[in-house]
């Protein structure tokens, strides 16, 4: 996904038109933020997580909906402003609706804004696939006073416009009676065409011309079309026709000066439509001082938008802290009680050893951390729905500047603390490449929720009554590492500035506590259902690795767990670790939970653990320290990793990121070590 | 705009005494914080004490504002009253938990540490102020004036 | 004309050129922020702006800022 816009090849692909003639194919497009993914869930019955941060679809996601003998297939896409992608969520959309050849699009156009989602129904109307427009938020629209005619709006656009509320589902009857009563003609309607300036409509005729007669054009656009996008830029269809070896007149032979006035005169018609169309179906009754004007100067205040953010990050840290406290305890008596009975039952001490070492301490070690996790979801998504987020990235913009980074990537940094994985995914919204590879090897040194139950463990063990503070301390070290990994790439491998920012704030909405909570629950689920499968699995292995071979001690230096760990022991010896520590950092790489479920197998029990560890004349608070340093910074998760590779495109790029991440780990490790031995000396 | 609902001058007052009681609770709870002070019924918090002197550190320029700018008196008081209320749920959320956990783990804990946060102290005293001030925001946002 | 970082809170203006080539202008225009539309500068951070066009808000940091160039409007 991690390429430069116009250095993709168009990935035109062959879909073979045998379908069912009740299958219906639509895509669903529109602007960020106007309701897309709401609609998809009123559309398809399900629970995708609708968001009031722009992107927060940065893949297509398909559902399905049976009217009664018709099949509507319906694909989501990201948000797109136009057609001519800069970023790679917005290649996604333009590429399914360039090549995929849908029966229909339908456009959502947020009723609050008309004007500037009717842009890109200029350029939907022209790709020669029935348009459909849902006109979302009416109800909105008219709280604040603006009315639209709908009927003046299908007049003028010459495609059916339906009136919906995706939040309530109404109207979405009628937008699917609409959509089959569309479909069913087979042919793309009669919609408006722009005018373009007689220069202009040469141009389009004759390069249309030239294309139609001397080649078959990708994905079946029309010549015509294929025309206007050569002319509009479209840098991908005019590589992939030179790679034909054509030369194309006008845009082969003309100056980029010349082609560049011809591009702005397309962008201006398609203005002047949308400007026209709006002004004679909407308007606006009221001329109001908008209260979101007023909470903006606040809240994105010169002097107070950081401290402002910065309480908000630590009103969410104490609550994601304490409030998931009791549970956290809650559950560890259940287990502890578990354990007991186990115990207490007489049966066969290997099956006894699967179960209580194996099972429950597999099972608690995930679920321990499960409220905390939830509680961190939960808080994010309450902060997104009030469209705060948006803000908090204008006001880190500067901050993030000037370590060298684009404002948006602070978003993936603050998703970071939930869990790496959708943090990596964001970085989509990243528009250079640059931007998003540093984005990449950085995010990673945000510790994320699974680092948590190591640093409980160990700060709770070797530093008592200041763990809080270690731990606190441990996710500031996380960001000093992540600022510095970022100043050394920006100063050394990608030279300049970060691509500049821009970006939509979306309107402030009183949040929602069902749908927050129904958010959390679906990323808590998701989050659960892969952390649970990889973590319960690693401590299974665990477990049967400190066990065999048969008839050793359970977890002893004679197990094949503690032959690994004692072979590759003498690498940490600098950092003090011992084999068990070890053993638990090759583990953690499943997922970084399972260091402290292996090091309770290895230290026979969960329950055990703690007065194991502090028993243990090997480990001292400074080892501790450094071994949470280590895990805090080495090697991101299974998962993790994978979506780094899928994301930067590039083996080489994955690899740079995970050896940045040893090195960092151990060289940090090491100063702690020595920095925390010196202070207790002194 | 003098025939306003809720009289202007009575709330611009009770932002003063507002910016001076956050600033009080948030300096105490400094204070105690550090070990200077003991023994008042407030919960020892440097974080959160910082956090109260930057709210009240907005009611301050609420009250700056408000001789020559309405609009600006009403948008740094009303997002200060926010902050605070929100913050003084979070603090009760916050205690509670600590409070809960402590009877779980069958150790002794005091339930008036719950609402013993200095933010839950100036939060009630921001409560009146914050319903008359989103009523005046509201009415910025429904045509009227917010200039008297 | 003056660059939009210039102009100060309140401030209503109409963009005059952007400059640059490029991505900039093309994601400006998308946005909506091309020559000739008028906009509202609703918060000033150091160099950082967001606008008002019609309902929609949009945040330029500072480079963004300094290549729209606008003319103040009365």
């Amino acid at each position: 996904m991690l390429l430069e816009p116009g250095q993709q090849a168009w990935c035109w692909s062959k879909h073979k038109n045998e379908r069912n003639m009740n299958d219906i194919r639509i895509l669903l497009a529109g602007n960020p933020n106007v309701g897309k993914t709401t609609l998809f869930n009123s559309l398809c019955g399900v629970h995708q997580h609708t968001g009031n941060y722009p992107g927060v679809t940065v893949e297509i996601k398909e559902g399905k909906r049976q009217v009664n003998e018709h099949s509507i297939t319906v694909s989501d896409l990201p948000g797109t402003y136009s057609l001519s992608a800069f970023t790679p969520d917005e290649q996604v959309a333009r590429d399914a609706l360039l090549t995929s050849r849908p029966d229909a699009v339908v456009q959502i156009i947020d009723a609050t804004n008309v004007e500037r989602n009717l842009f890109l129904t200029t350029q939907l109307l022209e790709i020669g696939i029935p348009v459909v427009i849902a006109l979302n938020m009416c109800d909105l629209a008219d709280e604040q006073g603006i009315t639209i005619d709908a009927e003046c709006l299908e007049k003028n656009l010459k495609v059916p416009v339906v009136r919906i509320v995706a939040r309530t589902g109404e109207g979405i009857e009628e937008l699917v009676d609409t959509i089959i009563r569309v479909t069913s003609s087979k042919t793309p309607g009669n919609p408006r065409e722009l005018e373009y300036s007689h220069s202009i409509a040469t141009h389009v005729t004759e390069i249309g011309a030239f294309l139609g007669s001397h080649t078959s054009l990708p994905g079946n656009l029309s010549p015509q079309y294929a025309a206007i996008r050569l002319l509009e830029g479209d840098e991908c269809l005019e590589k992939t026709l030179h790679d034909q070896g054509l030369v194309i007149p006008f845009i082969d032979t003309s100056d980029p000066a010349e082609r560049d006035g011809i591009a702005e005169d397309i962008l201006l018609a398609r203005y002047h439509l949308a400007e026209e169309i709006t002004t004679c179906s909407v308007r606006c009754t009221m001329g109001r001082v908008m209260p979101a004007d007023l909470i903006d100067h606040v809240l994105t205040h010169r002097i107070f938008g950081i401290p402002i953010f910065l309480s908000c990050m630590w009103f969410a840290f104490q609550l994601t802290f304490s409030a998931a406290n009791p549970f956290l305890v809650g559950i560890e008596q259940i287990f502890g009680y578990f354990t007991e009975v186990m115990n207490s039952i007489d049966m066969d001490p290997f099956v006894r050893s699967f179960l209580a070492d194996g099972v429950i301490g597999g099972v608690g070690s995930v679920l321990v951390f499960v409220p905390n996790i939830f509680i961190m979801f939960l808080l994010l998504s309450i902060l997104e729905d009030t469209g705060y987020l948006a803000r908090a990235a204008f006001v880190m913009d500067r901050l993030m500047h000037s370590i060298g980074l684009h404002g948006r990537s602070f978003i993936p940094f603050l998703i970071g603390f939930g869990c790496n994985v959708p943090a990596i995914m964001a970085t989509r919204t990243l528009q250079s490449r640059a931007d998003r590879i540093i984005t990449i090897i950085t995010i990673p040194f945000m510790s994320c929720a699974a680092r948590l139950p190591v640093y409980i463990l160990f700060a709770g063990v070797f530093f008592g009554a200041a763990a809080g503070n270690v731990i606190f301390f441990l996710y500031v070290l996380g960001i000093l590492v992540a600022v510095l990994s970022a100043l050394i790439f920006r100063r050394l491998v990608f030279k300049g500035e970060p691509s500049p920012f821009i970006m939509e704030l979306p309107p402030y909405r009183r949040p929602s506590g069902y749908a927050a909570a129904l958010h959390m629950w679906y990323k808590g689920r998701e989050y659960l259902k892969r952390a649970g499968i990889v973590i319960f699995g690693g401590v299974l292995v665990v477990w049967a690795l400190a066990t065999l071979p048969a008839g050793v001690e359970y977890g002893s230096a004679e197990s094949l767990a503690g032959i690994i760990g004692e072979a590759v022991q003498p690498l940490f010896a600098p950092l003090g670790f011992n084999w068990q520590l070890v053993v638990g950092l090759i583990f953690g790489f499943i997922a970084k939970e399972v260091v402290v479920g292996s090091l309770g197998t290895l230290y026979g029990g969960e329950e055990m653990l703690e007065s194991s560890l502090a028993a243990d004349p090997t480990l001292t608070p400074v080892v501790a320290l450094a071994f949470m340093v280590f895990v805090l910074l080495y090697l991101p998760c299974v998962a993790a990793l994978g979506v780094i590779r899928q994301e930067m495109g590039s083996w080489r790029w994955t690899g740079i990121a995970i050896g940045w991440g040893i090195l960092m780990a151990y060289i940090v490790a090491y100063i702690a070590l020595h920095a925390g031995s010196f202070i207790i000396g002194a | 705009m003098s025939d306003t609902t809720y009289p202007h001058s009575y709330l611009y007052g009770w932002t003063t005494i507002v910016t001076l009681a956050t600033f009080v609770a948030g300096l105490l709870s400094i204070l105690e914080g550090a070990g200077f002070i003991t023994g008042l019924f407030i919960l020892p918090d440097i974080p959160g004490g910082c956090i109260l002197v930057l709210i009240s550190a907005l009611f301050g320029t609420a009250v700056v504002k408000g001789k020559i700018d309405r609009p600006g008196w009403i948008s740094f008081t009303y997002i200060a009253c926010l902050l605070l209320l929100v913050f003084a749920g979070c603090a009760i959320l916050v205690e509670g938990g600590d409070y809960l956990t402590l009877i779980m783990e069958g150790e002794e804990a005091d339930i008036i540490t719950i609402i013993s946060s200095a933010f839950i102290w100036a939060g009630i005293l921001a409560i009146p102020l914050f319903f008359g001030v989103s009523k005046i925001l509201y009415r910025c946002s429904c045509g009227g004036e917010c200039n008297e | 004309m003056v660059p939009l970082s210039l102009m100060r809170t309140g401030d209503k203006a109409v963009v005059r050129a952007i400059q640059g080539t490029g991505h900039l202008a093309k994601t400006l225009g998308q946005l909506g922020i091309i020559i000739g539309i008028e906009l509202t500068v609703i918060q000033k951070a150091n160099q950082s702006v967001i606008v008002r066009i019609g309902e929609s808000r949009y945040a330029l940091g500072a480079g963004a800022a300094s290549m729209v160039l606008v003319e103040a409007q009365k």
